[in-house]
């Protein structure tokens, strides 16, 4: 089930009408509301792929419960183990087996040997490396000892299965959002409309710009496509608005929904192409993934304390994991690389922590720096872009080369005037809002003006959205 | 809470009519199919992929045969080769969109060897997911189950302007005719034509193979649509690179049907050897200007093949 579909339109209400009426029961009825609805959204793709979110579900929490009875450091460290091999086992089952076994055969044929290699060829189920992240930060959470136990089964399964989270995130960790489950939930008018704003300004971003970027983007990246250097960097220009657009709209939808139930979920995204370099970029994109790597792989190897080479070492594995983390795929690895090749030299130098507050803070405007700054990391992260889009690494390059061409001078035929003028809307908007919590964040307007935007919102989105069912692109990771 | 919901229920109230009403605007020119699904029921229809879509005008037809041939407008309901093949969606819409007393209708069936073929390895029907495999309803004007389920745009888009989505090189006509408005230059129809070449070459030798089950469900239609009126088999021209390739395809294509017609006693036309006549806009589907040539010859031949005299 889509966000941007009809079905979705009519689930919503029908589960939160439901919702609230059992808002004078026992919590567990609401849980359990959530969990059977949140099992329906999962099953309407593929109802197969629901034993494997139930069962993993199930492992991690006896498992936990296990850690937490047991006082043997050992037995404990071996509990996680289990629950490690087989969220992780079945992870690379599905997602990354058939990569590494072509790898291993065409690394092989290098030097002569020809292997037949034995595939799988499984359908990744949708959202695999979410639920399987947020399991595993509830399990490595209780043999911390940062986190008690779920107390209460339903409630457990419930925060695993959350629908709005569900399938492209943010990754919540049990600390922030299990004890939301284990507590009334109170309906909060002030919370539930700001929701209703965040869903609008999240499909406003996926249906208008996201998906109208679709087609373009598929046209001048389709392998074996001939384009002049304009229409290349437009087709980087335009990914780079899709998938921001398409997964932060996501994220914004998913956090909007949670409101409405009276659940408060991570900020994911935080206007990310404002950023001044690298290291702010990756502060602001993707928070809730970049932040699980820190707590659970970039501090437990050593972080940022240690020799030059340690901390080095640090960051490539972080970027690497993180772009493993999205597919089975060299295109990943190399953008995984070339951002830790951006980010390694403010690491050493001290300056990965220069660019934390806003950027322009209390101006209108930045300062000339601040603008540059801001130029050169959208262009770097344009050029990494092309390799997570490209269907191969060949292709990335081939594309970078075409950039750098006379023809990057001239208009481009895949030029769409009325989506540079959204997008254009996009940029003023959160530029103007990025100091709040989400763009359409509008409480200090008075009743007119914020009727006015939601109006000016439906507007575009009426006129110009796209409803061709195109999926988010992060429920392929 | 109460607040809440009545200030939603309101915001979703003006939204749900803006949709309703931008419904109103839709038309011929929305896309290629959803005038199709706002219309009838009907008692005589035109039925096959594009080719018939495109190359079969049923106000012709009316004009030539006489009101005493068969009841009623005819009405072309064809869509495409992934659309509309011979199978349990098409054969489901039709059901739905047939006027039940009729007995005296006319159904032409077009048929070619896609039409009656399945891709390579696939063995459920794929165009179950598609229109008009998809719809429940068929004849509603407006039809929002259409819109919801297959138009693609904001439906703001369905009032015109300068947000408009409407293209200008395909209109659906009133009887269901499609008319296709392209360039017809020498340069922009080779490379219409070798662009379609590849696409059949790639059809009859990597993508799909003859499916008897297909062939099954024609004789399924054509012995449902019988007790309702005259079923006629028609094998549309197409151009000589295009029939090239079914040739290949399926040599003895034109033999079977002929075959299969005097099986079930229907009329089978087919005026491929006469491809030379007529205009067409890729090589596979008739030109907007040869559709009525052919329309009409289309029409005197069946004239003919029913005058008892």
């Amino acid at each position: 089930m889509y966000f941007n579909s009809f079905v979705f339109a009519v689930f919503l209400p029908v589960v939160w009408v439901l919702y609230w009426s059992l808002r004078n029961k026992a919590i567990q009825y609401q849980n359990l509301l959530i969990v059977a609805a949140s099992y329906v959204f999962y099953g309407w793709w593929d109802a197969r792929f629901l034993s494997l979110l139930v069962l993993s579900s199930l492992l991690d929490l006896f498992v936990a419960k296990a850690i937490a009875r047991n006082n043997n450091q050992r037995k404990k460290k071996r509990l996680l183990s289990i629950s490690l091999m087989a969220n992780l086992g079945t992870l690379g089952v599905f997602k990354y087996y058939d990569f590494f076994a072509l790898s291993f055969a065409a690394s092989f044929a290098t030097i002569g040997i020809s292997i037949d290699p034995l595939t799988l060829g499984f359908v990744l189920p949708v959202g695999i490396s979410f639920y399987t992240f947020q399991t595993l930060s509830y399990t490595i959470d209780v043999y911390r000892g940062d986190l008690k136990p779920a107390k209460d089964p339903i409630a457990f399964l419930a925060y695993v299965a959350f629908f709005p989270q569900l399938v492209a995130g943010p990754i919540e960790r049990a600390t922030n959002l299990l004890p939301q489950f284990e507590i009334k939930r109170q309906f909060d008018v002030a919370k539930a409309t700001d929701g209703l704003r965040q869903i609008l300004w999240g499909l406003f971003k996926k249906v208008v710009i996201a998906d109208s970027c679709a087609p373009i983007v598929d046209n001048i990246f389709e392998p074996g496509a001939v384009w002049g250097g304009s229409t290349l960097v437009l087709g980087a220009f335009l990914f780079a608005f899709q998938i921001y657009c398409d997964f932060s709209g996501y994220s914004d939808i998913a956090i909007g929904v949670s409101r409405l139930f009276g659940f408060s979920l991570m900020k994911n995204f935080a206007f990310p192409y404002f950023s001044r370099d690298i290291a702010e970029f990756w502060r602001r994109w993707h928070i809730s993934l970049n932040t699980w790597f820190r707590d659970y792989v970039y501090i437990p190897l050593g972080g940022s304390k240690g020799s030059s080479l340690f901390r080095v070492r640090n960051i490539l594995v972080i970027f690497l994991l993180s772009g493993l983390w999205h597919g089975a795929n060299w295109t990943y690895v190399i953008w995984g690389l070339i951002n830790a090749i951006l980010f390694i030299p403010l690491l050493l130098s001290g300056r990965n922590r220069k660019n934390v507050g806003n950027v322009a803070h209390g101006k209108l405007l930045p300062d000339l720096s601040e603008f540059i700054g801001m130029l050169l990391t959208f262009g770097t992260t344009l050029l990494a872009w092309v390799f997570f889009r490209a269907v191969n690494v060949e292709q990335a390059l081939t594309m970078i080369r075409g950039m750098a061409s006379s023809s990057l001078f001239h208009i481009s035929s895949q030029f769409d005037g009325w989506l540079m003028t959204m997008i254009s809307i996009l940029i003023v908007t959160e530029w103007v809002q990025r100091e709040k919590e989400h763009a359409l964040e509008l409480d200090t307007l008075p009743a007119w003006g914020r009727r006015l935007s939601y109006a000016s919102v439906f507007l575009l989105i009426f006129f110009f959205g796209r409803f061709d069912g195109q999926s988010f692109i992060y429920f392929q990771f | 809470m109460k607040n809440f919901i009545i200030k939603t229920l309101i915001a979703l109230t003006i939204v749900g009519s803006c949709h309703a009403i931008a419904a109103l605007f839709a038309n011929g020119a929305t896309d290629p199919f959803y005038l199709r699904f706002t219309r009838g029921p009907y008692s005589s229809m035109v039925l096959g992929s594009s080719r018939a879509a495109q190359g079969v005008i049923p106000t012709v037809l009316d004009k030539v045969l006489s009101s005493d041939l068969y009841d009623g407008e005819l009405f072309n309901f064809s869509f495409t080769r992934d659309n509309s093949p011979y199978g349990p969606a098409y054969l489901g819409a039709i059901v739905k969109k047939l006027d039940k007393n009729s007995t005296n209708g006319l159904y032409i069936l077009a048929v070619d060897p896609w039409v009656l073929s399945m891709p390579i390895g696939i063995t459920d029907f794929p165009e179950n997911d598609m229109q008009p495999g998809n719809m429940s309803n068929v004849t509603s004007n407006p039809n929002l189950e259409y819109l919801i389920r297959n138009y693609n745009y904001a439906w703001g888009s369905l009032i015109g302007g300068p947000f408009s989505t409407k293209d200008t090189v395909q209109f659906l006509h009133d009887d269901g005719w499609l008319e296709i408005n392209v360039p017809m230059d020498s340069i922009s129809m080779a490379l219409r034509f070798s662009r379609k070449l590849k696409e059949y070459e790639d059809l009859a030798t990597k993508e799909m193979e003859y499916s008897i089950e297909r062939v099954l469900y024609l004789e399924k239609t054509i012995n449902y649509l019988k007790p309702y009126g005259k079923v006629v088999l028609v094998r549309i021209p197409m151009d000589a690179g295009i029939r090239s390739i079914e040739d290949q395809f399926r040599p003895d294509f034109s033999a079977e049907m002929d075959e299969l017609a005097k099986k079930h006693n229907v009329l089978y036309v087919d005026d491929t050897d006469n491809n030379e006549k007529y205009d067409y806009t890729d090589g596979n589907h008739l030109a907007a200007t040869s559709a009525p040539l052919y329309s009409g010859w289309l029409a005197n031949y069946i004239k003919r093949s029913s005058d008892p005299n």
